[in-house]
């Protein structure tokens, strides 16, 4: 594709403060002996060594709570007449600069792919519009993941086409391939010494399995096989679903604005398969009643129901389940287990 | 347009139909709908949230909303609590709603139970608003007891254009009407290869009213059942009311016939 360049590890920072120029930018930060994908005031915070952050690029897009709108009810009289009202305070175009999402692995970028199928699809999230409009996406490519990785049989270890910039690390320096006008713009304003477009190899550590453990799962399968043995480890901590990037569940509820009587707002919270609350019915009667049923529940969800209606699967193979489950819990293992 | 914003509406009317149903008749302030029999619409209680109800309304009618309302958990009880001239907040109409073109000139059975009448109500009233629609119509409505019935003070209107069998699973001594459920009434009548079917009720009637009908050569293709499931959205986006094979109940349903859905995911996961 286009020509890349290097630049030296040191002169990294020069990037960022680019693109902080015209972005909000959110990147790896290390806080707290984790990673963290977060907005940045500083470019020196930013690391692209790392092999999983805590948070997904979900996280951004659909905030674990976001404030939709404001809103005020009421009647009012109108040519001897009375009349309601809702006078409404929308949100989703309060955002001052475009977002820029800098040195997320591909695999998340493939995420972000997934989401778009969700929320940009008739009628659009608005919401979800407003912060992908003019969203900059920079990767860093991924060369040795953790043996919790199994992007190998979705090859989400190559950066979707339209991503920006793909970045790979060398020992000191970083190769920058811009895939946009933007990129090329971006990386126009930096000192940078032309080189050769960076190989694009699967992560060393990730999981060698073939993409045919995912095609074989039918609906069927997932609701007949018998992984007992492992929902039962599951306390319910629900981080499963919480770190999962393409996680998108909500719930929209009222909150009572402290500082307006009389006035609300209408708020989404990220909602989990994995909680009671969420398949209880009108009446008190829950559809997925226990830790099997809802880890079933999600595999679907990822595995059949998404290809039925988005044609492609839910899952980008970035390994957060397995890595962040403190039941020790194995993605991998569950799926091979609904197999036999 | 935010498809997450309400429109007003004011209650004009409220009906105590039993001790936990109420219907409410919703005047839109300063806007209409264009409603098929089935779509449903998310009703918001200001301050306290909101949720999915059929429209229950003539076909004809676009200026205002009927819904019928069971007490059952936040929102319905905060709906209870309104009074006529209270404002709310309305989305919609969503969700497909029966293919009623499809219907047309042919013979229909409608079957609800308890308060699952109220998403076939409007489908009732297309047959007393025109006459001609459909070539046959028979509507078999149960509940346990006669102080569940709903809707009994218009079942005079309705006979005129349907042959209607109104059901007690329960029947006290006194009762004159039929008694059974409403299988045991469905078993003793036959249908042709082209009659269609509108089922809605618990998940458990539903399953069992489908099976009998296909069993009585309904094809599955023309048995349409009503869904209930937790919408949020009610647009597709929040994914809580997915049902097998990965069907969104408020976005492609909450109608569905059994070729979309099959019996066993009808009430379950």
């Amino acid at each position: 594709m286009s020509i890349a360049c290097r630049i030296p590890r040191e002169k990294l920072f020069e990037l960022v403060e680019v693109l902080m120029e015209k972005y909000l930018v959110y990147a790896p930060v290390e806080k707290a002996g984790s990673f963290v994908l977060s907005d940045i005031e500083d470019p020196a915070e930013v690391t692209l060594e790392y092999v999983r952050t805590i948070n997904s690029v979900n996280s951004i897009l659909l905030p674990p709570k976001e404030y939709l709108f404001k809103y005020r009810a009421g009647t009012m009289s109108f040519a001897g007449k009375l009349t309601a009202y809702i006078d409404v305070e929308d949100y989703s175009e309060k955002k001052e600069k475009p977002l820029c999402l800098f040195g997320i692995h591909p695999c998340e970028a493939h995420a972000i792919k997934y989401l778009d199928k969700v929320f940009l699809t008739e009628p659009k999230d608005p919401y979800y519009v407003s912060k992908r409009r003019d969203m900059f996406i920079a990767v860093v490519l991924c060369d040795k993941g953790d043996e919790n990785c199994f992007c190998i049989p979705f090859k989400t270890y190559i950066p979707p086409e339209d991503v920006d910039l793909a970045m790979s690390l060398d020992e000191d320096s970083v190769v920058l391939q811009p895939f946009s006008k933007r990129g090329k713009e971006v990386i126009s304003k930096l000192e940078a010494s032309p080189t050769e477009a960076p190989e694009i190899n699967p992560p060393q550590r990730a999981k060698k399995i073939d993409i045919s453990v995912f095609d074989s799962l039918t609906l069927k399968k997932v609701i007949n096989g018998d992984i007992s043995d492992l929902s039962e480890k599951c306390v319910l901590c629900q981080a499963c679903t919480a770190v999962c990037p393409t996680c998108y569940c909500f719930d929209l509820y009222d909150e009572p604005d402290p500082e307006e009587p009389g006035a609300f707002f209408r708020v989404r919270r990220r909602a989990t398969c994995h909680g009671l609350y969420y398949s209880r019915l009108a009446g008190g009667e829950v559809i997925l009643e226990d830790k099997e049923s809802r880890f079933k529940w999600r595999i679907l969800h990822k595995f059949v129901f998404s290809k039925n209606m988005y044609g492609c699967y839910g899952c980008v193979g970035c390994g957060k389940c397995t890595a962040f489950c403190p039941a020790g819990i194995d993605f991998i293992y569950l799926i091979e287990k609904l197999q036999r | 347009m935010n498809p997450y914003v309400p429109k007003p509406g004011i209650v004009e009317g409220i009906r105590w139909e039993t001790e936990a149903v109420r219907t409410f008749v919703i005047r839109f302030s300063g806007w209409t709908i264009d409603f098929k029999p089935g779509q449903f619409m998310q009703v918001l209680v200001p301050g306290i949230g909101e949720a999915p109800f059929c429209i229950a309304s003539r076909p004809s009618v676009k200026d205002r909303v009927k819904i019928t309302v069971q007490k059952r958990g936040n929102v319905t009880q905060a709906l209870h609590n309104l009074k006529n001239g209270d404002a709310v907040g309305l989305r919609g109409p969503l969700g497909t709603g029966f293919p009623i073109e499809e219907f047309k000139g042919r013979e229909l059975v409608i079957v609800g139970t308890g308060i699952g009448i109220a998403a076939l109500r409007s489908l009732i009233y297309l047959a007393v608003e025109q006459p001609n629609y459909f070539s046959h119509v028979t509507v078999v409505y149960g509940t346990r007891y006669p102080q569940d019935l709903i809707y009994a003070y218009e079942y005079d209107e309705w006979r005129t254009a349907v042959d209607l069998i109104v059901t007690l699973s329960r029947a006290p001594p006194e009762w004159r009407g039929h008694r059974g459920r409403v299988t045991e009434h469905l078993r003793k009548m036959s249908f042709s290869q082209d009659t269609v079917a509108a089922v809605c009720g618990s998940g458990v009637v539903m399953r069992s009213v489908s099976k009998l009908l296909m069993e009585k050569g309904v094809k599955p293709e023309n048995i349409y059942v009503s869904l209930e499931r937790h919408m949020k959205c009610g647009i597709g986006k929040c994914a809580r009311c997915m049902v097998s094979p990965g069907l969104y109940v408020c976005k492609n349903g909450p109608v569905f016939n059994l070729k979309q859905i099959s019996l066993e995911y009808i009430a379950r996961w």
